[in-house]
């Protein structure tokens, strides 16, 4: 859980203060807890929309179209970006996770790691299933560049 | 490329789940939940005998091995390395019996209380499981890099916060008993 604030958040200080508040929150709902879904997933939820509730979301994604258009992913560069399972490391993952801009890390945090599909990404974040889609390919192009940058020499 | 990335991130998803709270956190929501009213008096305990069993084990057993492994005074660096090289080796083994009570008390629990006519209760304990990774996770630092004072702090915060939770979380299971 404290992995997911501080994947969304960026900012340790700023992820304690989320999973505190998460928590005293899990505690003092835990009656209103339905079974529908898992004790984990419901945990989540509550955790991830504290998280949000301490972002702008506003602010998430005020970058411009023509900015998103220019990244979408290019295949015809893959051969420059060679990497093998050998070069990766946890370690190095995690950093190039937390080192995405904002919005994209927010989104890949979301699909990628903590399972939730676009749709559910749209309706959390109030943005449009397009939005999520494009942001986490800009993720993944990011990461792309960062992991080949951190690949050991 | 992306897929052996998005492989890798799958096959290692734990081991990327690298940050680890303060134990002030910990502490933070303690202190905030202790505030709040108490629930209801009079209810049945049922699972009285593990709280207590686990409460004296983990407050006896980590207040033991915290002292243990930070020394009171600095003496002679050999001392102090003597000192902590012993706390250490007391540290896992005591450590492990420690676990090993908890599984089984947590397993008795999960006999005696828990099955279909209870679902929250089954949902509880199973959270309380998804807490287990955390704990094998510290064992394995352990293993790797040794014994510290650092790492007998985190597995000290770790086993409160999972006595915490299951003491929440049984206040809530013995309402669905009652």
């Amino acid at each position: 859980m404290f992995n997911i604030c501080t994947r969304m958040l960026g900012d340790r200080a700023a992820a304690e203060d989320a999973l505190q508040e998460a928590f005293v929150s899990v505690f003092t709902k835990l009656h209103t807890f339905q079974g529908r879904a898992s004790l984990g997933a419901w945990m989540k939820r509550i955790v991830v929309n504290k998280c949000l509730s301490l972002l702008n979301r506003r602010t998430l994604f005020t970058e411009s179209l023509d900015e998103q258009l220019h990244e979408v992913e290019d295949e015809s560069s893959e051969r420059d970006w060679a990497i093998t399972e050998a070069d990766l490391s946890s370690e190095r993952i995690h950093q190039a996770i937390k080192s995405l801009p904002e919005g994209c890390r927010v989104i890949f945090t979301l699909y990628q790691l903590e399972g939730y599909d676009h749709q559910e990404i749209s309706e959390i974040l109030g943005v449009s299933v397009s939005t999520s889609k494009s942001q986490f390919h800009r993720a993944k192009k990011l990461l792309k560049e960062k992991l080949f940058d951190l690949k050991p020499n | 490329m992306w897929k052996i990335i998005a492989s890798y991130i799958d096959d290692h998803r734990e081991e990327i789940d690298l940050d680890e709270p303060g134990g002030q956190v910990w502490r933070a929501i303690e202190q905030k939940l202790d505030a709040r009213p108490e629930l209801k008096k009079g209810k049945k305990r049922y699972f009285a005998y593990y709280r207590a069993a686990a409460a004296i084990v983990l407050s006896v057993g980590l207040g033991y091995l915290l002292s243990r492994a930070i020394p009171e005074n600095d003496g002679s660096k050999l001392v102090a390395a003597m000192d902590q090289q012993e706390a250490c080796a007391d540290f896992e083994k005591k450590q492990a019996r420690m676990e090993s009570t908890f599984l089984r008390s947590e397993e008795l629990v999960k006999n005696a209380k828990t099955g279909a006519q209870y679902p929250q209760s089954s949902q509880f304990l199973s959270a309380m499981d998804s807490l287990r990774p955390a704990y094998l996770k510290l064992t394995a630092k352990i293993k790797k890099d040794g014994c510290s004072e650092e790492i007998v702090k985190q597995v000290n915060d770790h086993q409160r916060t999972r006595l915490n939770w299951m003491t929440r979380f049984s206040d809530h299971i013995e309402e669905e008993h009652q």
